[in-house]
């Protein structure tokens, strides 16, 4: 393979949206994929996904796929399943929402149960632009952030794009150079970048966090 | 000179036309050459004369005038001789004229007066006299003579000087004329030679003109060949290409070359001899062919190889390959099916791989056992997973650069992809259903198969709104699994159910209790809770669920109640047990919105039991006032409960036998003994009633019916015994069956 080849070859990844129901996690994605804004609610019925392809700074071409879960208490028990095999966890609140963030831990707690330290959280808290009816302050982010160990944390609006944008380059960069275990490269069964080992006996992938 | 111009000869040409006369320039200079030689002009004209055969007589002008001159001359000699002489006069006009012709012949010439008088000088010299010469005789004879040899030998010695000096002229001219014969035969030679070149020039002339015709004729066919080359070979390069070269942009330039000239060909075959077109044809098409196989080896080298998909160049290359076999159906759906049946393999393998070390072992420790629902859902996500990146994947495949394609053709190779996705994702179809079905049906625990239900159905909510097309492939099977969670849930409960109908256990639990039995409460305390959890209705579509969670149920024990020794026991505790049943399955599913039709149902069903004890409660209650004959009586004549009362209308009861005022009596002293008792028994036959609303209904209808009865029956004894028998009116016996109020209320 040559290095113009390996230069070509888009790796993927997978990122999962979570948090409790309209935090803004499906406005999130739509912005960033759409830059487009809603003020109508509606509820995300299961997992929706949406492919993104996105160029980071040192030339890289990576592609995206964005797991978007519904918050709704009915879906719960299809998460797990999407958090297994997922390279990043985006944790959402929405910081005129005490409850919200208060579940945080038991997001995080969920990623942690399938993932181990092996997905990188990211906390999220949305509606920023609602500044005057926070119940979460960024200190209280922090702390949080420090206590999980969590990637980074970030406050975004999607309805005033604010953040947005950052939240996804900052993901961009978290992103480990190959995703172990994928893609070994020029053997026959090259199809198989896109296996997902499901099973749990097996060791996870040993994904190494090389940046951040 | 002109020169004949063989180059510009045509074939339609006409010969080239006789060589005009050629102008030697020898006439000027031999006129030029007479001019310096006066006198050799008659031998120039001479030599002309050969060649124009032009003849002038000028010369004859000249003799007239001389004549003239010599005329005048002897005129003026005849007039001094006339002055002189007259015996002259004989001279005869013939002597004259004889003389003048001399004279004129001597003039004639044109001399120079000097010369005319050096000849005169001279002729006087010699003539010393007239009169010697003039003298008759021999001696002027021989005077005569001898003058005139005189003269003559003057002239020829002058001539001969003369002539002399023309010798080297004459010399000279002899010389050129030499020249001139070989100038002249040289321009025999040359007039001969260009004869001959004429000839030969003709006989080059034709040969030439064939030779162009043969020219023309072979252009004609060099043309006709490299046109044929062009449209109907290919050179050994594009060949070479064709059969040797990797698929490039040049690969396919000469492949559209090479099925033009295959299309070409179908002109050649009608032509008179088409075994040029057939031969051609096949021999392109072998080309054609096996450039086509190519084609597909590679599509199918490319699509077999995802991985070669990151190659920009290549996915182009493919994107040709694609656009070229579009009008190869055969070909690309070939290629299309390999893809599909390749990526489905691949797929399958996956799932299976997958799926298998999770769906190992039955055993009660293995993982599926423990936790099937978490298993499923996380096969359902993975082929979740599976569908997004597939999709992708053949997006990817079909994403064509804007200059390949037209938008129709990016329309169809859509629909192409669209169907692959469709197809490769079907193959999934199958296993799937396997997998997932058989862990449904391993499973027997309730409460677990509702989860899965509840989970697949999630899942068909999400595929049928992202799975576009899906032909019977994963939508419906995970619609299929829905149903067979369903299935499964229907037929665990039913086997619960027919366990529990078989059980002798859940039989004895009926006993004079008449307390529902245990199987009840346990059996709804397992479904209600999951029935409750339902979002959708869809378990519940056939209605075979929920008819089975309430009717069964009912069923169940009434076919208990009739084979255990409840069938011995006293109406009035079957129906107590019943109500009891009846009132527990109640309270039970009350609460469950989906339910909400069934719990109508065992209203009505309560209702209907506790008529028919309201019933026996009447009778027994007749029963104890001795009524009972008198009760059947009056209904036989006319049903003494309608609300419509009259008491004419029971006049027939005077011809009953037992109708007497001494039998009226004998039931009024029954009623006065029973009657201040009577509350308190029938509380407590009917205690064993769990529902004290129930009981309260019970007591209160069956004491106001016998209340109504009773005072009906007064106002026919009143009527027709015309004496007041029955001490206590219908409100006191009322108010002794504490139901006063409701009894007036219905009043
Ligand atoms: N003011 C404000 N409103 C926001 C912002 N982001 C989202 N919203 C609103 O919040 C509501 C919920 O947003 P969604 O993105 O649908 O929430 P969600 O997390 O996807 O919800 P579920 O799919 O039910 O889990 C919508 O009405 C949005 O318009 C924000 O940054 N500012
Ligand atoms: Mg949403």
């Amino acid at each position: 393979m040559s290095a113009r080849d390996k230069l070509n070859i888009m790796r993927k990844y997978k990122i999962v949206f979570l948090g409790d129901q309209s935090v803004g996690k499906t406005s999130l994605i739509t912005r960033f994929m759409y830059d487009t804004f809603d003020d109508q609610y509606a509820a995300t019925i299961g997992i929706d996904f949406l492919l993104k392809t996105m160029y980071l700074e040192d030339n890289r071409t990576i592609r995206l796929q964005l797991w978007d879960t519904a918050g709704q208490e009915r879906f719960r028990s299809l998460i797990p399943s999407y958090i297994r095999d997922s390279h990043v966890a985006v944790v959402c609140y929405d910081i005129t929402n005490k409850k919200s963030f208060q579940n945080l831990e038991k997001w995080i707690n969920d990623v942690r149960l399938e993932r181990g330290d092996d997905a990188i959280i990211v906390l999220v808290g949305n509606k920023l632009d609602l500044k005057n009816k926070r119940q979460v302050t960024a200190e209280e982010c922090e702390e949080l952030h420090k206590k999980v160990g969590s990637k980074f944390y970030i406050e975004t609006s999607t309805k005033a794009n604010h953040n947005v944008k950052l939240l996804f380059k900052k993901i961009g960069q978290c992103l480990p150079d190959s995703s172990d275990g994928e893609g070994n490269g020029d053997s026959q069964n090259a199809g198989n970048t896109e296996t997902i080992d499901i099973t749990v006996n097996q060791n996870p992938e040993g994904q190494k966090s090389g940046c951040c | 000179m002109d020169f004949v111009d063989f180059d510009t000869l045509n074939l339609s040409d006409d010969l080239p036309q006789p060589q005009p006369a050629l102008s030697l320039p020898i006439a000027t200079n031999i006129e030029t050459f007479g001019r310096k030689f006066y006198n050799l002009n008659s031998l120039t004209r001479n030599l002309l004369k050969r060649d124009n055969n032009t003849d002038t007589e000028k010369s004859e002008n000249q003799p007239q005038v001389a004549e003239k001159y010599a005329n005048l001359s002897l005129l003026l000699i005849e007039d001094t001789k006339n002055a002189d002489n007259d015996h002259q006069e004989p001279h005869s006009d013939i002597k004259i004229s004889a003389l003048s012709a001399r004279l004129s012949r001597v003039l004639n010439n044109p001399l120079s007066d000097s010369q005319i008088r050096q000849i005169f000088g001279s002729l006087e010299d010699t003539l010393r006299s007239w009169d010697s010469i003039l003298e008759p005789g021999a001696l002027g004879s021989m005077l005569r003579r001898k003058l005139r040899g005189e003269i003559e030998r003057t002239l020829i010695r002058n001539q001969t000087q003369t002539l002399k000096e023309y010798q080297p002229v004459i010399k000279n001219l002899r010389k050129l004329e030499e020249n001139v014969d070989a100038l002249r035969s040289a321009s025999m030679g040359v007039v001969d030679s260009v004869n001959n070149d004429f000839e030969s020039s003709e006989i080059f002339n034709s040969k030439m003109e064939n030779l162009h015709r043969k020219k023309t004729a072979v252009v004609v066919k060099k043309q006709l060949l490299s046109a044929f080359r062009a449209k109907f070979t290919l050179n050994e390069y594009e060949e070479y290409t064709l059969e040797n070269g990797d698929i490039s942009d040049e690969f396919f330039t000469v492949l559209a070359k090479a099925e033009q000239v295959d299309q070409n060909c179908s002109i050649l075959l009608s032509i008179d001899n088409s075994q040029l077109g057939v031969k051609t044809m096949a021999r392109v098409n072998r080309l054609v062919t096996r450039a086509s196989e190519k084609v597909v080896a590679y599509a199918n080298r490319t699509l077999g190889n995802l991985y070669a998909l990151n190659n920009r160049d290549r996915v182009r290359t493919l994107h040709q390959c694609f656009v070229y076999l579009r009008h190869r159906p055969h070909y690309l759906n070939s290629v299309l099916a390999t893809f599909v049946g390749s990526r489905s393999k691949t797929l399958v393998d996956e799932f299976l791989g997958q799926a298998n070390s999770r769906v190992a072992g039955s055993s009660p420790q293995s993982e599926e056992y423990q936790d099937p629902v978490r298993v499923i859902g996380d096969l359902l996500a993975y082929i979740h997973s599976v569908v997004v990146s597939e999709s992708e994947t053949i997006l990817g495949i079909f994403s064509f650069e804007n200059d390949l394609v037209d938008e129709t053709s990016r329309k169809e190779f859509g629909e192409i992809m669209n169907d692959c996705v469709a197809k490769v994702l079907q193959s999934l179809a199958k296993p799937v259903r396997a997998k997932l079905e058989q862990i449904i049906s391993r499973e027997v625990r309730i409460l677990v198969l509702f989860s899965i239900h509840h989970l697949v159905e999630l899942y068909y909510i999400m595929f049928s709104k992202q799975i576009k097309q899906d032909h019977m492939g994963l939508v419906a099977t995970i619609e299929s699994l829905v149903e067979s969670a369903e299935l499964r849930i229907v037929t665990t409960v039913e086997n619960k159910l027919t366990t529990i109908r078989n059980s002798n256990l859940a039989q004895l639990q009926l006993n004079i209790d008449l307390q529902p039995p245990e199987w009840i409460i346990d059996f709804y305390s397992e479904i209600l809770p999951m029935l409750d959890q339902t979002h959708t209705e869809s378990i519940f579509k056939d209605n075979s669920l929920v008819n089975m969670v309430v009717d069964q149920p009912i069923q169940i024990y009434e076919q208990h109640m009739e084979n255990s020794q409840v069938k011995n026991f006293e109406k009035r505790d079957k129906y107590i047990l019943q109500l009891n049943c009846l009132d527990l399955i109640l309270s039970k599913i009350m609460p469950i919105s989906v339910l909400t039709d069934k719990v109508i149902l065992v209203n009505e069903k309560i209702k209907e039991v506790s008529d028919k004890l309201v019933e026996t409660q009447v009778s027994s209650l007749l029963e104890e006032s001795g009524l009972t004959d008198f009760y059947n009586i009056a209904n036989m004549i006319c049903p003494i409960n309608d609300d419509f009362f009259d008491v004419s209308i029971y006049e027939p009861i005077t011809e009953n036998k037992l109708f007497t005022e001494d039998n009226i009596r004998q039931v009024n002293l029954k009623i006065q003994a029973f009657l201040p008792t009577a509350l308190l028994d029938i509380q407590q036959s009917l205690f064993k009633i769990n529902s004290p609303l129930v009981v309260n209904e019970i007591i209160t209808e069956s004491a106001i019916k016998y209340s109504r009865f009773y005072g009906r029956f007064q106002l026919i004894c009143d009527e027709y015994l015309k004496v007041p028998l029955l001490a206590w009116s219908d409100g006191e016996v009322a108010t002794l069956l504490g139901v006063e109020d409701a009894y007036f209320d219905e009043q």
